[in-house]
């Protein structure tokens, strides 16, 4: 997704849009050749994510709305206090682009795992979070963030969604993906490919044919416009590559919560267990993001039935 | 006005009070009162001397910073003021640093010839995002950069040098890059030397203002718990008394 971003960074920049792009050492598709593309509106900060998001400030209290690109476990609780002090109590745009973000390097253990960081995000308050699909949507979601003057975050994931166009941002903060009935599959960001698997899967093997959902958006979202879509299932069901806790999860069951409506919810997503990260039902080595949505829906549609 | 708020940091507000003359009184205030977007950049990173950025900023350009009146409000830390010249909110140690670099910076890429002031404390120096933004500024040689250092030799609850000896010694600000300067922080005169623009070299500066907590009142001077305390009305008056009597 990095390469799309990159690519509209430049073409910003060369339609006159006052925007600077900050890194803190890290590379990817696209990095080198925005560099040499943008000249000095490029900065290396080194290995410095604090710096980089206070130095990002200093820019945006000039008037120049930085674009602040690093690995999301380490903007994300390294440099939280400087996103919430330098950026957003001083009111001002800028957009933090959390590479790898959720549990895209978990792998590589807890220390580069960000599956907290629409948590953490959502607990500054008033912090736009996108979590788009592919690099059409992500690059989308930084021209309206630039445009909106609003400090944003933005969920990279170095797998996008390569199956069919997705729609942009103009249309809407969630994609139907595929109709269905009585079952809503909820995803957000690089859930999506294995949510669509589960889904064909369920309507091959158990007739059960849920309608999946992207959501673009995880904040602000409109609760009204949110609930009316989710009032005509039985069930919800949201998959993320992020915590159970504080993610795409608890912003629909806050909602659903407070919605007149009695659907039930079931939130997938990673658990923690010491150093180990698991999806809801199972060891997050052992059984797959599919395996776990296609389980959880059956067990519960026939506790239903 | 800390009156008003009950209790303030007047130990840190009382040992920066001519530092932040000396800034307020050389640099190009018509381009502040302007919001000139090429002004000069004032950063209080040690944002508990609010109340001394607050007098210094009514001195000079008017501006009215009461706590009792309808109008207008102050906090014990400033918030983001521009139309009062306050650029950025500050109360969390070791963040003005890193802004001044990216203001710096700025400064530079845009031709724009005026400087960034950051003023800190010397127990703030043992934040580590000091260090970073130190580091930053050092090897990018933002010679358009000038940090003042309130040397008063006081933190919360010690000496800073019984935490820490190193974060607030020239010698390490010199190792990574920095023109350092020592001066009598209670010297108008020589601040304003050491706050020459003339510059003769491309490192930026850093200028260790040696202070006395809570300076000019006779029961606070270099007493720890002069660090953040409410002030009663027999305090209150003997401190009128000594400021009124030229207290040394």
């Amino acid at each position: 997704m990095i390469g799309a971003v990159c690519k509209r960074v430049g073409a910003l920049v060369e339609t006159g849009h006052d925007v600077v792009f900050l890194t803190a050492d890290i590379g990817g598709d696209g990095i080198d050749s925005l560099a040499a593309r943008i000249g000095d509106r490029f900065i290396d900060m080194g290995i410095a994510e604090a710096t980089m998001i206070g130095a990002a400030a200093g820019f945006g209290l000039s008037g120049t709305t930085p674009v602040i690109y690093g690995l999301a476990t380490f903007l994300s609780r390294r440099a939280l206090e400087q996103i919430k002090i330098d950026l957003l109590a001083n009111d001002l745009g800028g957009i933090v682009l959390g590479g790898a973000s959720g549990t895209t390097l978990s792998a590589l253990g807890p220390t580069h795992s960000a599956h907290d960081d629409i948590a953490l995000m959502r607990s500054l308050g008033d912090v736009s979070i996108f979590s788009p699909r592919n690099g059409a949507q992500a690059a989308d979601a930084l021209s309206m963030a630039v445009a909106a003057r609003r400090l944003c975050y933005v969920r990279l994931a170095p797998e996008p969604d390569q199956a069919g166009a997705a729609a942009a941002f103009g249309d809407g903060v969630f994609d139907l993906v595929t109709a269905g009935d009585n079952v809503a599959l909820l995803t957000t960001g690089p859930c999506l490919p294995a949510t669509r698997a589960a889904r064909e899967q369920l309507a091959a093997l158990a007739a059960i044919r849920p309608a999946v959902i992207h959501l673009k958006a995880i904040y602000p979202l409109d609760r009204e416009n949110i609930i009316s879509l989710l009032l005509g299932y039985e069930l919800i069901v949201t998959v993320e590559d992020h915590l159970r806790s504080g993610g795409l999860g608890s912003v629909i069951g806050e909602m659903i919560a407070e919605s007149p409506g009695r659907m039930k919810l079931i939130r997938i997503g990673a658990v923690v267990r010491g150093h180990d990260l698991f999806w809801s039902d199972g060891k997050f080595s052992n059984i797959s993001l599919e395996q776990t949505i296609i389980y959880s829906i059956r067990t519960e549609m026939e506790r239903i039935r | 006005m800390g009156r008003a708020l009950g209790a303030a940091h007047y130990g840190g507000c009382l040992s920066c009070v001519e530092i932040l003359y000396a800034i307020y009184r050389d640099i190009d205030r018509s381009a502040i009162q302007a919001s000139d977007p090429a002004r000069p950049f004032v950063l209080l990173s040690k944002g508990h001397a609010a109340l001394t950025l607050y007098a210094v900023l009514e001195h000079f350009f008017g501006w009215r910073f009461d706590a009792d009146g309808s109008v207008d409000s102050i906090s014990c830390h400033p918030l983001r003021r521009t139309d009062r010249g306050i650029e950025a909110i500050a109360g969390s140690l070791g963040h003005g640093l890193a802004i001044g670099c990216g203001r710096a910076l700025w400064c530079r890429r845009n031709a724009h010839r005026s400087l960034t002031y950051v003023v800190m404390g010397d127990g703030e120096c043992q934040e580590g995002s000091v260090w970073e933004a130190a580091l930053f500024a050092g090897h990018y040689g933002l010679s358009n950069l000038f940090v003042v250092i309130d040397r008063n030799g006081f933190q919360q609850r010690a000496a800073t040098t019984d935490r820490s000896r190193y974060a607030a010694s020239p010698n390490a600000w010199s190792a990574i890059g920095w023109d350092v300067h020592s001066v009598d922080g209670h010297d108008v005169e020589r601040l304003s030397v050491a706050l020459s623009p003339e510059r003769s070299d491309d490192r930026p500066r850093v200028i260790f203002a040696d202070t006395v907590k809570g300076r000019g009142v006779s029961t606070l001077e270099g007493e720890l718990g002069s660090h953040y305390r409410a002030v009663p009305d027999d305090l209150l008056q003997s401190a009128i008394a000594d400021i009124d009597g030229g207290f040394r």
